[in-house]
């Protein structure tokens, strides 16, 4: 909690968004209620399938965060009937069970992200600062944030008047960060959203890459752009 | 159902016993009068003078005194023959009757049964042919004794067959009750009889008892994987609860001490994750995500992946390919195992060291070897390695869940791949064996 506290200055925070809880493990709801009120979001918080999802559907809502297994009605249950009614909230699926194979099955009900448990709170934050931000997907060749420039059809990136030679997978990974400008993202979300791997890697492996991304995007004397946060994530400060 | 089946079969037995009787009884007399209504025909078509003759002819030719040949006067005595009298009750119309009849025998008369044929000639005279049928009831009588030493005791047998092989079966399924109901209660050395009659039964119960050395086999491999479950998140826990304590006792430092106590729940977490991955790897239906994987770029994005860190270790990662390679496979899957292995080795090759990825063919199928410059794996400790939480004990500084190869194995297992460990003089090289494409 303490952590999420302390998070809370380092990144830019969207306030006043409604979310929606369904949950019925207390000691879990009540962290989760505490942990977003205390940024300044609104939380309606229910232990119930039945009333959550009669409250969703009202359409309010900016984010749900949904228990997958819930006693009378499931969350899959839940997001798949919302999804069938057009109620297109954004929704993280909190689940108990394993891993890749029921994220899938999450996923394909129609949730936009999906955190197994137990989960890191700062993990929670991320996955829904991404979501609550999210744009709708853009067609445009060019990203552009302040001398950032990423040219996604000739596969050119620039800062100033600095060209920075990157791997494809860098490449990739700046694209991420740069959609993501001014929010936490963690280690899981990268590698799950970069290099599209579900399985947990032991190592700093990604630490070690984002080292190298930022030797060639902070060049020397230039302003420190890529931040480290420590033990959540990394952040692309806006200019 | 085996005496249902026994009772089955004897109905059978029965019915089939007197068809067949009942049918050669039948045909029996309609041959014989058959035979007499011809006789009888060809007799009245004789000249009136010739037919006492040939009467007397029957008669006389008749050894063995079956056959009744009378000529009776038109008012109804007997002329010449062997009847005293015509058998009343029988019609003269040319065809054999049933009749009861008195024959001269010697010097009394015998009341015999026969089929017999009265026709009356052109010249008024009444012609009486017959034949004795005890001959017949000698047929039925012989049918009678095959019923009695026969069929009877095939009834019986098949009864009492059945009655003793149903209680056998009745018996051996009453054990495996009993039997199953002392392994429910725990008792997992329990196992089901087994009566060597080659029997469905038997075939059934050899097959359950398979399954239970297979459920006790894993159940034993549960409990050694609990108990090192239990051991290894004690160890962290442990740490986790002392540094909690200390923290608690010295409340203005506990900046430090809390982040150890947070680094070790991270690692039972860790743990834990890893445990989880392995039963789900372990619960993936064989082939359900598979498709052809080309290994090469496997390979090359596991590589890719951990470049910068062994750059970082300074250690020479490098990937070497002598063929291309497809195979059947999951290629996320493939991509976690091989991310485990290249991950082992750049942990345990020292500084300046080198991990050596190698792609090729042998015996037609692919084999994949991963070489690295650390202490190595002793060949006594290489079965070991591969069970989980198991640690060489020049490791166990090294930080991490553990469980990487045990997953790796899970996958293995799933592809069909052997793991090898391939002797060289410095390091370890560990070889997977896909299967044949």
């Amino acid at each position: 909690m303490k952590m999420s506290l302390n998070m809370q200055n380092e990144m830019s925070t969207s306030v006043g968004r409604k979310i929606l809880l369904i949950e019925d493990d207390q000691v879990v709801s009540e962290e989760i209620v505490e942990s977003f009120t205390t940024k300044g979001h609104r939380v309606t918080s229910t232990s119930s399938g039945m009333q959550g999802f009669a409250l969703a559907r009202t359409g309010e809502f900016e984010l749900m965060i949904i228990d997958r297994g819930l006693p009378e009605l499931d969350g899959l249950s839940i997001i798949k009937s919302l999804r069938a009614e057009k109620v297109t909230t954004p929704a993280i699926f909190l689940s108990a069970m394993g891993e890749v194979g029921n994220r899938v099955d999450g996923l394909e009900a129609g949730g936009d992200d999906y955190l197994p448990k137990p989960f890191h709170m700062f993990e929670l934050a991320a996955r829904a600062e991404a979501l609550l931000r999210r744009a709708a997907p853009s067609q445009e060749t060019q990203l552009r944030l302040g001398d950032i420039e990423l040219d996604l059809l000739h596969r050119q990136a620039r800062r100033g008047e600095r060209e920075i030679d990157l791997l494809p997978r860098e490449f990739k990974l700046l694209e991420y960060l740069m959609r993501h400008a001014g929010q936490t993202v963690t280690r899981a979300m990268l590698l799950e959203e970069v290099w599209n791997y579900k399985f947990a890697v032991e190592t700093n492996l990604v630490d070690v890459h984002m080292s190298k991304l930022r030797h060639k995007i902070d060049g020397p004397g230039e302003e420190k752009r890529l931040l480290s946060i420590r033990g959540v994530g990394f952040m692309l400060q806006v200019a | 159902m085996a005496i249902t089946f026994s009772v089955t079969l004897a109905a059978s037995i029965l019915l089939l016993f007197f068809f067949i009787f009942w049918e050669s009884s039948v045909f029996e007399t309609r041959r014989v009068d058959h035979q007499l209504e011809r006789d009888a025909e060809i007799l009245a078509h004789e000249p009136p003078a010739d037919v006492a003759v040939s009467v007397n002819r029957r008669v006389a030719a008749d050894f063995h005194r079956i056959l009744y040949s009378a000529l009776f006067d038109p008012d109804g005595h007997p002329a010449i023959g062997n009847l005293p009298q015509i058998p009343s009750g029988l019609p003269l119309d040319g065809l054999a009757h049933r009749a009861h009849l008195h024959v001269a025998e010697t010097d009394r008369l015998h009341l015999q049964e026969g089929r017999l044929v009265g026709r009356r000639l052109e010249d008024g005279r009444i012609l009486v042919i017959g034949r004795n049928v005890d001959s017949l009831q000698d047929l039925e009588d012989v049918g009678l004794r095959a019923l009695e030493m026969g069929v009877a005791p095939a009834l019986v047998i098949t009864l009492l067959g059945g009655l003793i092989f149903g209680q056998r079966a009745q018996r051996q399924i009453q054990t495996i009750h009993d039997v199953a109901e002392r392994i429910a209660q725990g008792k997992l050395a329990e196992r089901l009889p087994i009566l060597k009659a080659d029997s469905n039964l038997d075939r059934l119960a050899s097959n359950v008892n398979l399954m239970l050395d297979g459920v006790v086999q894993n159940l034993e491999q549960m409990k050694n994987s609990n108990d090192h479950i239990a051991h290894d998140l004690r160890t962290p826990l442990t740490r986790v609860r002392a540094h909690l304590d200390r923290a608690r006792e010295t409340p203005d430092h506990n900046d430090k001490l809390l982040a150890q106590a947070i680094a070790g729940l991270d690692h039972a977490l860790r743990i834990i994750a890893a445990l989880r991955r392995i039963s789900e790897i372990e619960a993936t239906e064989r082939r359900s995500d598979f498709a052809p994987v080309n290994l090469i770029s496997v390979a090359e994005e596991v590589t890719e992946f951990y470049a910068p860190l062994a750059e970082e270790k300074n250690i020479a990662l490098s990937l070497t390919i002598k063929t291309p390679q497809l195979i059947e496979g999951d290629r996320d899957l493939l991509i976690e195992a091989l991310a485990n292995l290249v991950d082992n080795a750049l942990k345990f090759s020292p500084k300046g060291g080198q991990v050596k990825l190698n792609l090729r063919t042998e015996d037609h199928a692919p084999v994949l070897s991963i070489e690295d410059t650390g202490p190595g794996i002793p060949p006594e400790e290489r079965d070991a390695v591969m069970r989980r939480f198991y640690r060489s004990q020049r490791t166990q500084h090294l930080q991490g869940s553990g469980l990487g190869l045990s997953i790796v194995e899970a996958i293995a297992n799933l592809h069909g791949i052997t793991i090898a460990f391939a002797d060289r003089p410095l390091g370890c090289c560990i070889e997977l064996h896909f299967p044949q494409v």
